[in-house]
């Protein structure tokens, strides 16, 4: 799965653990999820997509798609 | 009982506990230390951590789902020399032998080390990061 977390992030000009913060998880995991080591259980990924005021699919897209 | 709580119980289990166990106190045997030993790396090990997210979740299942592996191969190996008292070159006779093994408190310890390494060693690479 692939993410426009980064630049998402980069527009709203947040720093990872600003981002970690508002959405309660820990910077570490923002940086996994950014760097592709990690997929986001779907709760997370509400979070985050409602913090950006988007869609999930805005978001993250499936490689296989 | 916190998180913190837990883990400076288990570092002591570990550090202050096995050894006085081992060392000090009357009629020492392996199988007490290990014991004291194991009990404090799950405590170490199970407790929660600071942040505890999803991540850190997922990262100790995985951590621990490898150190099974890992350490039942290490177990095999292990018994296979146990049973021929180290010399690679012997035979063991399973008519004439018992077969000897590391007791579950090792195993323990084996799972339980190999986990937390390997925790704290993906953890950190999650921690490494680009410029944000």
């Amino acid at each position: 799965m692939t993410n426009r977390l980064r630049d998402l992030r980069a527009t709203k000009g947040l720093s990872q653990a600003d981002l970690a913060r508002a959405v309660d998880v820990s910077r570490q995991t923002i940086n996994a999820i950014e760097t592709g080591k990690y997929d986001p259980s779907l709760p997370l990924a509400f979070r985050l997509a409602r913090h950006f005021r988007m869609r999930i699919e805005e978001i993250f897209e499936d490689e296989a798609s | 009982m916190t998180s913190s709580t837990t883990k400076r119980l288990g570092v002591v289990l570990v550090l202050g506990v096995a050894p006085l166990l081992h060392f000090v106190v009357p009629g020492a045997f392996w199988h007490r230390t290990a014991t004291a030993v194991a009990g404090g790396l799950m405590m170490l090990f199970f407790s929660k951590e600071a942040v505890d997210d999803e991540r850190i979740q997922d990262l100790k299942l995985r951590a621990v789902s490898t150190a099974f592996s890992v350490s039942f191969t290490l177990t095999l190996i292990v018994n296979w020399l146990l049973n021929r008292n180290w010399d690679i070159t012997r035979d063991f006779d399973g008519a004439t032998m018992v077969w000897q093994s590391i007791s579950g408190f090792d195993v323990i310890i084996l799972v339980m080390a190999v986990a937390l390494a390997l925790f704290h060693h993906w953890r950190l690479q999650d921690g490494i990061s680009t410029p944000s």
